[in-house]
């Protein structure tokens, strides 16, 4: 089946892979080689970076790559999608930095990490090509999946246990050993250098947003969560009377978190660009959705795509006004099969039925 | 009043002792920045050159020293 990548949205440093610099409203097609005969698998997004990963393990690169973090030595800008050398089977990335799991099940990072973001040890702060990060005996019951906010990293091991780096000033990372400052006085380290196992008790499923952490559990029949944010974690857990494992859908953007539940999409956290979605606005039955770094899209039942939240960028599409949901994309005969928000970047994959 | 997209605390920018801006992550993908001066001065808005957000810097002036090293 044919398939279409569109994009709008922010794209000073060719992070669209559209080969200009120019921020777009309107949806733009991806000339993305692949995309014709497969479904892009997962998407990863830095401040200026673009990653793409296919089922045949395959990933792709635009925008920045100011230190490597395109994963491909050389080039200081990727204009349009380039190939990462080598066989993948999971992608992360945070603010120029990224994470490729291999086909092999070894992590390598690249790209510029100065709160250890690389994960690669004590001032490792800039790697210009994947360099593989060492977990010693740490990797245990295996790795279920990795994901990467702005500036820490959470791999999340088969058995709920979870395993991190990066910045860990605001908890987002748990409880770390305190260092003392210039005056004697504990106070948290910036940041942990290598991987380290979290102070967590096992999860089914977490989720990261800029600075925090959402942690999703199910107690008998119940989903709770926690949350480094307490005003995230508190209003959800009071929202939640079903097991996560029946279908719910987490997401977490840089300012606020996000559930999808019963058909119908809640939003938690700080709204000063309509970021939090208001459940008034939008009142029919929720596909999916997606949240990038302060906007989001949904998709309804009739694959229509409405977006909402900080569209400055033309991330929500043209005409957006911050506080008003809007309609980003009619589908027609083209079935909607996944979504993807980055910072200020909203992409659509779609399957043409005719 | 300005209307501030967040107040971040001075330990979590990035110091560039060559440019001397601190610099934070914007939503958009570029950074919030204020020049060490401007600090001392007692500013504490920083700015997006890319987009109109903007953030209320945490920070006491006497720290300054100790983190530009």
């Amino acid at each position: 089946m044919p398939y279409n990548l569109l994009v709008c949205g922010s794209n000073g440093l060719y992070q669209l892979g559209l080969g200009n610099d120019d921020d777009h409203c309107e949806l733009q097609l991806v000339d993305l080689p692949f995309v014709a005969h497969e479904k892009p698998k997962a998407f990863a997004f830095g401040a200026s970076h673009t990653l793409v990963l296919f089922p045949n393990g395959k990933v792709f690169a635009s925008g920045s790559n100011e230190f490597g973090q395109c994963g491909i030595a050389g080039a200081k800008i990727l204009q349009t999608f380039c190939e990462i050398p080598g066989t993948w089977t999971d992608i992360a990335a945070g603010w120029e930095f990224s994470i490729l799991k291999s086909n092999e099940g070894h992590f390598y990072s690249c790209g510029h990490g100065p709160k250890g973001e690389l994960g690669l040890g004590e001032g490792v702060r800039v790697a210009t090509e994947p360099t593989k990060i060492e977990f010693g005996s740490k990797l245990g019951s295996g790795v279920c999946k990795i994901q990467a906010s702005m500036s820490h990293v959470v791999v999340q091991l088969h058995n709920g246990s979870l395993l991190g780096w990066g910045t860990c000033r605001k908890g987002q990372l748990g409880n770390v050993p305190t260092v003392l400052n210039s005056q004697g006085k504990p106070k948290p380290p910036m940041g942990l250098w290598e991987p380290t196992v979290l102070s967590y008790a096992p999860v089914i499923d977490c989720k990261v947003g800029r600075e925090r952490t959402l942690l999703i559990r199910e107690e008998g029949a119940t989903t709770i969560t926690e949350c480094n944010d307490e005003d995230i974690a508190t209003p959800m857990n009071g929202l939640l009377i079903s097991p996560a494992t029946s279908g719910i859908k987490f997401q977490c953007g840089w300012s606020s978190a996000h559930v999808l539940a019963y058909s119908q999409l809640y939003g938690f956290g700080k709204n000063l660009h309509g970021q939090v979605f208001q459940h008034d606005q939008f009142t029919g039955d929720v596909e999916d959705f997606e949240v990038g770094s302060e906007h989001g899209v949904l998709l309804a039942k009739d694959n229509t795509v409405y977006a909402w939240g900080w569209g400055e960028h033309g991330n929500c599409g043209p005409n957006h006004d911050d506080f008003k949901i809007s309609k980003l994309y009619e589908g027609g005969n083209n079935k909607v099969v996944a979504m993807a928000c980055g910072l200020a970047t909203t992409w659509i994959i779609t399957e043409n039925q005719s | 009043m300005t209307s501030v997209y967040d107040e971040i605390e001075i330990e979590d920018f990035t110091y560039d002792p060559i440019t001397e801006l601190f610099q934070y992550p914007c939503p958009c993908g570029d950074r919030f920045a204020i020049a060490l001066d401007d600090l001392r001065d007692g500013e504490d808005i920083a700015v997006c050159p890319s987009c109109s957000l903007m953030v209320k810097v945490i920070f006491e002036v006497e720290d300054l020293d100790e983190l530009i090293q």
